[in-house]
């Protein structure tokens, strides 16, 4: 399956020059249609959104290129306070959902094969939309919602306003509420699957060896199930680091995320507000794409690492 | 590596600055005869913000109808955002499009200044339009200032807004009708006021109404448009919102973050009070058996800011004749009585009552408001006017630096 | 085993922590009014699901185009996602790991960002304000999903199949509907049915570019649940969620019935 021919290279007897030339070019035209899609979309929106940061805005009134926008929102006082927020929903949230989604999963490994309807009714909460899981959160969780009446039927409070502000709140519950109930079942899934896969193959090996039941976890299951675990964490926390309608809906008003922070910018009528907006949509990117490449490096650690311990 | 980002940026400017074909602009009517004669059989398109189902069914139901059957015009409406709308206008106009989509567009405060200082707009218009001329008073200062803008017939007023609070007399028997007072109830009653944090327009409003009562209207509509001189001057309000704080919902951690939520707390009789910037909400929500029927609106003794929303022309309005006659619909007698009905949406009319004529008086006047609200004279005596629209956004950003994230 | 009762009240918990808060907005739609602190609706009524469903108009609209939107969506993806899946499945060749880089970076880059960027220009292609405009920017959020999936679908297929059906002498198109179609079928299912939800569940994409002209059940969602409305909105939710498994259950009837035997790689 190596075609790595060079284009200019003389036709052999038994294959057409036309053919040969088809079996070079043809990965490329078969990724062509994609390619130019997501040229013509993907980066071009990107690369508007990086000449916008840069104080190229059509409309606005001076089009200089300019790194000021760039100071500016960097110099706010509060966009530390955003941006430590941000981080700070996006480690809780995908830091809890991993832990509580691997833990899930080793207990239905040891539980044994699970019926199918049990299967079924633990991924529901994949296909809701967060929209959804947000009034699922606001009608379980408000001052007026189902807990709070529980906690008045059982004497807890005497009124709405003694149930602790889950909603809203400063602190983001409500918002990790919300992406525990989408993330816990997302991790379960994709771990257990793995999970499966692994111990078929090893926890015979493994006894046969003598190895307990502790170090099958620790030394063999934890190690090979790594590279999984740290792929669900990253898309979980690039998406709860990028998202904004869960934050923009059911978020304190005393601070923003990030996302939140530039969609106000972006909806401001003065058109100089677009470049800051797109300041920070630069700046969410960036440190996106800063975490996938330190995951790539450490992918590539344990990789390393696991396969000198097999050896 | 330097020439692919070249190309790219090349690539990009072509796509961001061609404007596809342009037709050119159309020809406005002289006057409103002209504009009734050509306009016939046209279709007009109403863009403005769609999120009230009340609003919307007046547009609707009543006008729509009305536009049909008197002058033959169709009137389109799609809902957006003005902000949105504002984003459309400037890339049109960067684009030099001169035939939009746009005929008409509901419009008021800093998004008009914004609107007028960009050249979005089409006028000086009103002079042309019937019903403006003789049924709108010339001297009110809302028929020449939007928020302290000078409006230079570049749009005609369509309603009046007003900040009113609403409380249950079951549960709190005397209206807090002052700033002081409302910090005595407060503080009688912890965590059960509270107030939607700017940039909320209701909120917003509340907090300049705060403004009004401890430094006075003049002080700050004296100052100039520059954060460090509002400082200076609202000082003594905000040192004001923060000894309220104390006392509120939450002991003012946080804020709702909008009016519909407030109003939900109060409903679900979590707070002892909301707002609203419609002054005859009260009315609908009794009659939804939302609010309970003790629910009565009130305002400070020494008044509430009120403000008045407008309708005006984009300067690529394809069909300005029927244009003008929709803003000359809009603002009749008819319309504005259908208005004022709490079943449509109970919005204040900007027509001058002196220049009706008897029957058209009693129609007006005739319109049932409904339960639990203050009569029309009363809310127009007690009317505070509105700060320029450029110190508004300052004073949101004074109360979250110095209220919300004290 | 050890600890067996706590490991089954770990396990069920979580089963009734995914399953109860869908049960709760079922009862929630037939709620009018749920005064504080009864735990049980104080007075039943259709009245919601009355006046979502059958009075409003927009609902039906609203549901046609979330529909239509993510339906072209899902087609659009397959369309642009199968050929590139495989060429990146099955050879090597110089740029592979670029293309693949550039596909999965969706998953990494805010959804916030490519929409605000996309908008501008999708405004001068006259392209804001239409269906098409839409489904163009949701493609970009699903590909990466499909392409994932195709190409571990791909890579377990391997063409040694096809090679061998060519040899036999079948025309490129049977080999393409006969052999390629029906052993790629449950990638491309799943590739497919995420595609979908993926387009179903978008509010901030429509919103931006539907410009407030493109109505879809989340943009009719928002505005109950920013106003408090929970009944309405839960009653939106609940057609969410019942539109999202019906299509889903759509799509698997219509590959069972053409492709019967296209499940023999799945174990």
């Amino acid at each position: 399956m190596q075609e790595k021919s060079p284009l200019l290279k003389s036709c052999g007897k038994n294959t057409s020059c036309a053919g040969r030339l088809y079996a070079t070019w043809r990965p490329y035209i078969l990724v062509a249609p994609l390619v130019t899609f997501m040229g013509l979309t993907f980066v071009l929106a990107l690369g508007s959104a990086v000449l916008q940061s840069l104080g190229f805005v059509p409309g606005a009134a001076a089009n200089v290129l300019t790194l000021r926008f760039y100071r500016e929102v960097l110099l706010e006082s509060d966009f530390l306070t955003s941006l430590s927020y941000t981080i700070y929903i996006a480690l809780v949230a995908t830091l809890l959902s991993n832990l509580l989604g691997v833990m899930v999963a080793f207990v239905m490994l040891s539980m044994g094969q699970r019926p199918k309807w049990q299967r079924l009714l633990y991924q529901v909460p994949i296909v809701i939309p967060h929209l959804v899981v947000i009034v699922l959160v606001f009608h379980l969780f408000s001052q007026t919602g189902v807990a709070s009446r529980l906690a008045y039927w059982l004497g807890c409070i005497t009124h709405p306003n003694q149930f602790p502000l889950l909603v809203f709140d400063r602190l983001g519950i409500g918002i990790v509420l919300v992406y525990l109930y989408k993330q816990v079942p997302f991790a379960t899934m994709i771990v257990a699957g793995t999970l499966e896969n692994i111990s078929a193959r090893f926890k015979e090996v493994a006894y046969n060896l003598g190895a307990g039941r502790l170090q099958l976890c620790t030394q063999i299951l934890l190690p090979l199930l790594m590279p999984t675990i740290l792929s669900v964490f990253l898309i979980t926390f690039a998406f709860t680091f990028g998202a904004f309608e869960v934050p923009f809906l059911i978020g304190t008003p005393a601070w923003n995320t990030l996302p939140v922070k530039a969609f106000f910018y972006y909806m401001r009528p003065d058109l100089t507000y677009r470049a800051s907006s797109m300041v920070i949509n630069v700046l969410i990117t960036v440190i996106s794409l800063g975490f996938a490449i330190a995951y790539g490096h450490i992918l590539a650690l344990i990789q390393r690492q696991t396969e000198g311990g097999e050896r | 590596m330097k020439k692919p980002i070249i190309f790219l940026a090349a690539v990009l400017s072509v796509v961001l600055f061609t404007a596809c074909a342009r037709p050119t602009a159309t020809v406005a009517p002289n006057n409103f005869a002209d504009a009734l004669r050509t306009a016939r059989g046209k279709t007009v398109t109403f863009y403005g913000w769609g999120g009230s189902t009340a609003v919307n069914s007046w547009f609707d139901n009543v006008v729509a109808p009305a536009l049909q059957a008197e002058h033959g015009i169709t009137l389109r409406r799609v809902p957006m955002n003005i902000d949105e709308i504002l984003n459309k206008l400037t890339t049109e106009k960067q684009a030099n499009k001169l035939r939009g989509d746009i005929d008409v567009i509901w419009i008021n405060g800093e998004n008009f200044y914004t609107a007028k200082t960009q050249g979005l707009l089409y006028g000086p218009f009103a002079s042309r339009v019937e019903n403006f001329t003789r049924l709108i008073d010339p001297q009110a200062p809302d028929t020449n200032f939007d928020f302290g803008v000078p409006i230079e017939g570049m749009s005609v007023p369509l309603g009046r807004a007003q900040l009113v609070f609403v409380s249950d007399t079951a549960r709190l028997p005397v209206f807090p009708a002052s700033a002081q007072a409302l910090l005595a109830a407060a503080r009688a009653n912890p965590g059960q006021f509270t107030y939607a944090a700017p940039p909320d327009f209701t909120g917003s409003a509340f907090v300049r109404n705060i403004i009004y009562e401890i430094v006075g209207f003049d002080a700050i509509n004296n100052a100039p448009a520059e954060k460090e001189a509002i400082y200076n001057v609202i000082r003594p309000a905000l040192d004001f919102l923060n000894e309220l704080e104390k006392y509120l919902w939450e002991e003012g951690r946080t804020y709702p973050a909008d009016t519909p939520t407030l109003s939900r707390m109060f409903a679900e009789g979590q707070l002892l009070w909301t707002m609203s910037y419609t002054p005859l909400y009260a009315a609908r929500k009794i009659a939804n058996n939302e609010f309970p029927p003790t629910a009565q609106t009130f305002l400070f003794e020494r008044g509430n800011i009120g403000n008045t929303h407008y309708v005006a022309m984009p300067f690529n309005a394809p069909a300005k004749d029927a244009a003008l006659v929709l803003i000359h619909q809009l603002i009749s007698v008819a319309m504005q009585a259908e208005k004022l009905d709490v079943n449509n949406w109970g919005d204040l009319p900007v027509l001058d009552l002196a220049r009706l004529t008897a029957e058209e008086r009693t129609r007006l006047q005739g319109v049932d408001s409904g339960r639990g609200v203050l009569p029309v004279d009363e809310l127009l005596r007690r009317r505070l006017p509105e700060v320029h629209a450029r110190k508004i956004a300052i004073i949101e950003e004074l109360w979250q630096e110095h209220v919300l994230r004290r | 085993m050890r600890f067996p009762r706590l490991r089954a009240i770990i396990f069920y918990s979580f089963l009734f922590a995914t399953s109860a808060p869908v049960l709760s907005l079922v009862v929630l739609t037939v709620s009018a009014a749920w005064r504080y602190p009864s735990l049980l609706p104080t007075v039943f009524s259709w009245r919601y699901l009355v006046s979502v469903l059958a009075q409003d108009r927009r609902t039906a609209e609203a549901l046609i185009n979330s529909t239509l939107i993510a339906a072209l969506t899902t087609a659009l993806t397959l369309l642009l996602a199968v050929p590139a899946a495989k060429a990146l499945g099955l050879y090597q060749f110089r740029g592979r790991q670029a293309v693949k880089l550039l596909v999965l970076l969706p998953l990494m880059v805010p959804g916030i960002t490519v929409t605000m960027g996309m908008h501008l220009t999708l405004i001068h292609l006259g392209l804001a304000g239409s269906i098409a405009g839409v489904v163009v920017v949701h493609t970009v959020f699903t590909l990466p999903y499909a392409t994932r999936v195709l190409i571990n679908v791909f890579e377990l297929v391997g063409e040694k199949y096809e090679k061998q059906a060519a040899m036999l002498g079948a025309s490129p198109r049977m080999i393409l509907t006969d052999v390629t179609l029906p052993m790629i079928m449950p990638g491309l299912l799943s590739a497919a049915i995420m595609s979908f939800i993926v387009s179903f569940s978008q509010y901030i994409t429509t919103f931006f570019i539907g410009g407030g002209r493109i109505l879809t059940v989340p943009l009719l969602l928002v505005p109950h649940l920013q106003s408090g409305e929970i009944q309405v909105a839960a009653v939106y939710s609940l057609l969410f969620i019942m539109s999202t498994l019906a299509s889903i259950a759509l799509m698997e009837g219509i590959v069972r019935k053409f492709y019967k035997g296209a499940y023999f790689l799945q174990t």
